[in-house]
């Protein structure tokens, strides 16, 4: 385990020194205004990007070690001579830098230290966990097969992978523990960027802080962060267009907007609704008065975000019919979508509705948004909560800072994207870059508040910022309990292993197995993620259909030697019994434990 | 302390007088107020409580 730590450990630091090399070449593009911390946060964020979309391009050719190692290397050398020539400035900056304030530090520093060891925990679980279900099980089999293909059996390896891509070339040097372990460089990112935005809004260095640690006790952010989850890198991107964009001032100030726009839209579907939202906020005239210049800039940066998120969309409408797959309702009927039938789209809608579906979407509900996301965030799958600080402090933060147009633009930004979140999908972790941004206007609102209601504001302001950070602590380590006991006890990690590994003991015998070349994968709730192997999975999670004259598994097993399927992983799961029929012709048990049998295809079928 | 010092002056804003102060107080102590009713009133553990006093 030690090689494997030391691996992912070693690829986090050149992927983030990659990311800041890719950064630098789109840092001409930022407003010259912009301080140089604000500078170089958004450098780095840009960078991962920029990274990912490198990958992105490169891999629809090639997707091996030599190709991402070329793309790092070029990143690095970018990084490491800015670095040389900066070397004098450096040690001047880092002792210009103010003292913080101890406790938020240390809390910032706890997260972050729970978030550096239980990255390094193996990934587990089945395929309720959408790291292993698609975030990590993409990466892998791109990397085995050598290009970036959606994989028709999980739709969701076709959505806009960015950061999935720098997660599979840290797979590739840092093995599987590898992209978890990099949360803890995203996360750090994520609470920089946060800090510039609360400097901006007039807070000073400690008031940034105290951001900061109220941010890293938000559980329902929080679950975002790790095991893959890439929603805080999609904040990451829609807070820095936001930094960037409301400063901007010149055309090209715009070209970095659209840019962390595309950014955005690369990463996420979601990124498509807030861009509207963006734009507004950035583009609109700085002065109050109309101007025509809106739409000139709005142009410039919402053609900059197509052009740049344009690979992953054009890539979607080749392979797969739709440049959104699965394609929204409203356009199925125009366009024929590869590996989903109707009914099936059906089905993943009316899921998509339902998950989304939260307290409803009348204006009562939206009214109550505030009470029901501070005090009922699981009904959102939002486990852990966001503290008291948002609605305590947030709308005097809003009062108090009415004055900078900045946190004016910002606010109005956070209004905007709740409304959409609202309309279309209730998930809580859609939702992070709102968080931040209601963390900063708490702690502005808080600052305020104690300075005007005397000593019982102070004392129930205290409350106030207690209860949040130390109910955050507790359901922050929590939800990181098992991870990090698995990384102290080598026996935990064992039996974890086998309780939450779907149907380990054959996955440990095919991979092991050097026979194996291409394995069927009956059952649609299999992870296919713990495959070493090449496989075919003909029915996919979300209601796939991989091959159009194979609608039952009778059909499939009847092709066996046509596919040329060397083994049959066949199980008894929460969904189905086994489904290879006994003394089933062509095929021989060469494996058997409880719910699941491994057959070796003997080709006389 | 470090919220002494910063941002626009309290005065400034407009809520530096009586009302607004007192006001953001009742509404700061709801929140807390409201917390300890969700959480504690709505745990489990209450729950437990409660049902083995009332027996319902």
């Amino acid at each position: 385990m030690g090689h494997e730590i030391i691996q992912a450990i070693t690829a986090t630091i050149l992927i983030s020194l990659a990311s800041l090399g890719a950064g630098l070449w789109i840092s001409p593009l930022f407003p010259r205004r912009v301080p140089s911390f604000s500078w170089y946060i958004c450098c780095w964020i840009g960078g991962f990007g920029i990274l990912g979309l490198v990958l992105f391009v490169v891999g629809q050719w090639s997707f091996s070690k030599l190709t991402i190692g070329i793309v790092l290397a070029a990143g690095m050398t970018t990084a490491l001579i800015h670095l040389w020539r900066m070397r004098g400035t450096f040690s001047s900056l880092l002792a210009s830098l103010p003292k913080p304030p101890a406790l938020s530090a240390l809390i910032v520093l706890a997260v972050l230290a729970i978030t550096t060891l239980g990255g390094l925990a193996e990934p587990v679980g089945d395929w309720g966990k959408d790291g292993v279900a698609y975030h990590l099980a993409g990466p892998k089999v791109w990397l085995r097969e050598g290009v970036v293909r959606p994989i028709p059996d999980n739709a969701p390896t076709s959505y806009p992978s960015t950061a999935e891509m720098v997660f599979a070339s840290l797979m590739a040097f840092g093995g599987q523990r590898a992209p978890g372990f990099s949360a803890v460089f995203t996360f750090a990112l994520f609470i920089l960027l946060v800090g510039s935005l609360a400097l901006r809004c007039g807070l000073d260095s400690a008031g940034g802080w105290w951001v900061a640690a109220l941010l890293v006790t938000m559980g329902a952010l929080y679950e975002g962060v790790h095991s893959g989850f890439i929603d805080a890198i999609y904040a990451s991107f829609i807070l820095a267009a936001a930094r960037l964009g409301f400063d901007a001032e010149e055309e090209k100030d715009f070209l970095a907007l659209g840019l962390f726009c595309g950014l955005a839209m690369s990463t996420k579907y979601t990124g498509l609704v807030a861009l509207p939202a963006l734009l507004l906020c950035a583009a609109w005239p700085k002065q109050g008065s109309w101007d025509w210049q809106f739409f000139k800039r709005a142009a410039i940066a919402g053609i900059s975000a197509g052009v740049v998120a344009s690979p992953i969309y054009l890539r979607n409408w080749i392979l797969l019919g739709s440049p959104i797959y699965p394609p929204p309702a409203i356009i199925t009927r125009f366009l024929h979508v590869k590996y989903f039938s109707p009914d099936s789209l059906q089905n993943f809608y009316t899921w998509v509705i339902h998950r989304g579906h939260g307290h409803g979407r009348g204006l009562p509900e939206f009214l109550l948004l505030p009470f029901n996301l501070t005090y009922h965030t699981a009904d959102f799958h939002g486990a852990g909560g966001i503290g008291l600080v948002p609605l305590a402090f947030g709308p005097l933060g809003l009062i108090a800072a009415r004055g900078n147009a900045f946190a004016r633009r910002l606010a109005l930004l956070a209004a905007l994207l709740l409304g959409i979140w609202f309309v279309t999908s209730q998930e809580s972790r859609y939702l992070i870059h709102v968080y931040a941004i209601a963390a900063v206007f708490g702690v502005i609102g808080w600052r305020h508040f104690v300075f005007s209601a005397g000593k019982r504001g102070t004392l129930l302001g205290t409350v106030v910022v207690s209860i949040s950070l130390l109910y955050g602590l507790y359901m922050v380590g929590s939800s990181r309990k098992t991870d990090l006991h698995s990384i102290f006890s080598p026996s935990f990690a064992q039996e974890r292993r086998q309780m939450e590994i779907p149907f380990l003991p054959s996955f440990t015998y095919l991979n092991r197995d050097p026979s194996v070349t291409r394995l069927l994968i009956l059952d649609r709730s299999v992870p296919a993620y713990y495959s070493d192997k090449n496989y075919l999975k003909p029915f996919g999670q979300w209601g796939e259909q991989v091959l159009p004259d194979a609608a039952t598994p009778n059909d499939v097993l009847a092709k066996l030697s046509e596919l040329r399927i060397s083994h049959v992983l066949d199980v008894r799961s929460e969904i189905s019994g086994f489904r290879v029929p006994p003394d089933y012709p062509g095929v021989v048990l060469v494996f058997e434990r409880p719910d699941q049998r491994v057959y070796k295809v003997t080709g006389t079928n | 302390m470090w919220f002494k010092k910063g941002v626009s002056s309290p005065d400034a804003t407009g809520y530096g007088q009586r009302f607004w102060p007192f006001l953001a107080k009742i509404w700061v102590g709801a929140v807390i107020v409201t917390f300890l009713v969700v959480r504690i009133l709505g745990s489990n553990s209450f729950k437990q409580i409660a049902h083995a006093i009332t027996g319902r």
